[in-house]
């Protein structure tokens, strides 16, 4: 049981935490949501078998753990701290659109992050965030809209 | 693949903000399952538990304690809650008779008082004990124990209506009526014995006086032929006024107390009344109407 905690945390935790990081922009806060989410994994395990499923059930278990997160009066009165940003070649692409993304609704950046980095398709994002594919193409399209406004481009 | 998602892209392989740290994932390996809340303990249901504690003992208390209390001590039994109705009493009505009943008043009686002896009333105290001093409620005479100044009761005389009553809560329906006494009672019945706590009733009769008062006549002291007037103007609904002539309660020693009943002109009274020791008698009257409701006076 241990063991196969350790391998599923070694398996999904980077992509909870990018998930939750896209939602949150806090490195922080990203980690608290993942801890809470393999808590409550923990606690209350889901019935599914298939990894594919768990996969799923741990993305909408991150994604409305960080909604929560960024919807409580608490995190609202906090004023978080600048993460470092590590000096890289692309140290400035890497500021522009993490000022872009910054400016994204917070649906919106999930959305992006689960089409874009994920590179799940409309239908598996709609399972994940509990939407209808419609909805996920009008959150994916305001975003391509207002990204595009922003870092410019064709 | 546009330039925005180009820059897109190249964000997420190199921010290191979106990456976890090694030193994150190895906590998160250790991470446990925390050990199951206890059940919270409702602290609330102490307080709750220790009021219904009291509530129910002092209501137990209360049950247990509450007949001792003066205040709800026995009453004695006062006529209006006579149940059962009094023998009907056949009163002339108002408009037929002006004058003072026919009822029978005690037909004068020979004052003989030593040679004959003196009829006495159920309960009732002749005139000598009147005017001598007081004796208690049980002191009744009794046949076994006469006395030359104490009265005998003996058989009534046949013109004395007063029947053997048997107490008031319980009159036989055949007592005879006041106007119709027997003429020749049976002479060899044996003198009915008496005493106070029989608390048997004189005999009253009723009769119109004038518009708003009843005389009642009792016959209990034939020596006196003492009437007691009552009052009884808007008889339902106010109060009727005590007889007069009498005493206020309290001031002197009550040698006897009756109850009794008599219905008059459609009123049916019942009334409780009082025998001083120096001859004075007080009459608490209680008006009941035909549907039984009282008028308390």
């Amino acid at each position: 049981m241990e063991i196969q905690f350790q391998q599923m945390v070694e398996e999904y935790a980077p992509s909870l935490y990018r998930l939750a990081y896209s939602y949150c922009l806090n490195r922080a806060d990203a980690e608290d949501v993942v801890q809470e989410v393999f808590l409550k994994y923990l606690q209350h395990p889901p019935a599914c078998a298939a990894s594919e499923q768990l996969r799923a059930w741990l993305m909408t278990v991150t994604a409305n753990t960080s909604k929560n997160l960024l919807s409580s009066g608490w995190r609202r009165k906090k004023q978080p701290l600048e993460d470092d940003l590590t000096a890289s070649e692309h140290f400035d692409e890497v500021v522009e659109v993490r000022l872009a993304l910054e400016k994204l609704p917070p649906n919106l950046r999930g959305a992006v992050h689960l089409f874009y980095f994920e590179q799940l398709s409309v239908r598996q994002i709609a399972e994940i965030l509990h939407l209808s594919e419609t909805a996920v193409h009008s959150r994916l399209f305001r975003a391509r809209k207002q990204l595009k406004k922003l870092l410019g481009g064709d | 693949m546009a330039d925005w998602e180009q820059k897109l892209k190249t964000y997420y392989e190199n921010d290191a903000e979106y990456a976890p740290e090694e030193k994150f994932l190895e906590k998160l390996k250790t991470l446990e399952a925390p050990p199951k809340a206890a059940p919270k303990r409702r602290y609330y249901l102490l307080p709750i538990a220790a009021l219904l504690t009291v509530a129910v003992t002092l209501g137990a208390g209360w049950r247990y304690l509450r007949p001792s209390l003066p205040s709800h001590a026995p009453m004695p039994k006062p006529a209006a809650e006579l149940t059962e109705p009094a023998p009907e009493v056949s009163a002339p009505l108002p408009d037929q008779q002006p004058e003072p009943s026919v009822a029978p008043k005690p037909a004068p009686q020979p004052e003989t008082p030593h040679s004959e002896p003196q009829i006495t009333k159920p309960g009732g105290i002749t005139q000598a004990q009147r005017t001598e001093k007081p004796k208690p409620m049980t002191d009744a005479p009794t046949p076994d124990e006469p006395t030359p100044d104490d009265p005998i009761p003996v058989h009534p005389v046949p013109d004395d209506p007063t029947p053997v009553d048997p107490p008031i809560d319980d009159p036989p329906p055949d007592d005879p009526p006041i106007d119709d006494p027997p003429d020749d009672p049976p002479p060899d019945d044996p003198p009915p014995i008496y005493t106070e706590e029989e608390n048997l009733p004189p005999v009253i009769s009723a009769s119109y006086q004038k518009e708003g008062s009843i005389e009642l006549v009792i016959l209990s002291n034939q020596s006196t032929g003492e009437s007691i007037t009552i009052d009884v103007t808007g008889c339902v609904g106010s109060p009727a006024v005590i007889a007069q002539g009498g005493s206020t309660a309290g001031e002197k020693i009550v040698s006897s107390i009756y109850y009794g009943r008599v219905n008059a002109f459609g009123l049916d009274i019942a009334y409780t009344l009082y025998r001083f020791t120096d001859g004075s008698a007080r009459a608490d009257v209680q008006i009941v109407n035909e549907t039984n409701k009282e008028e308390k006076t």
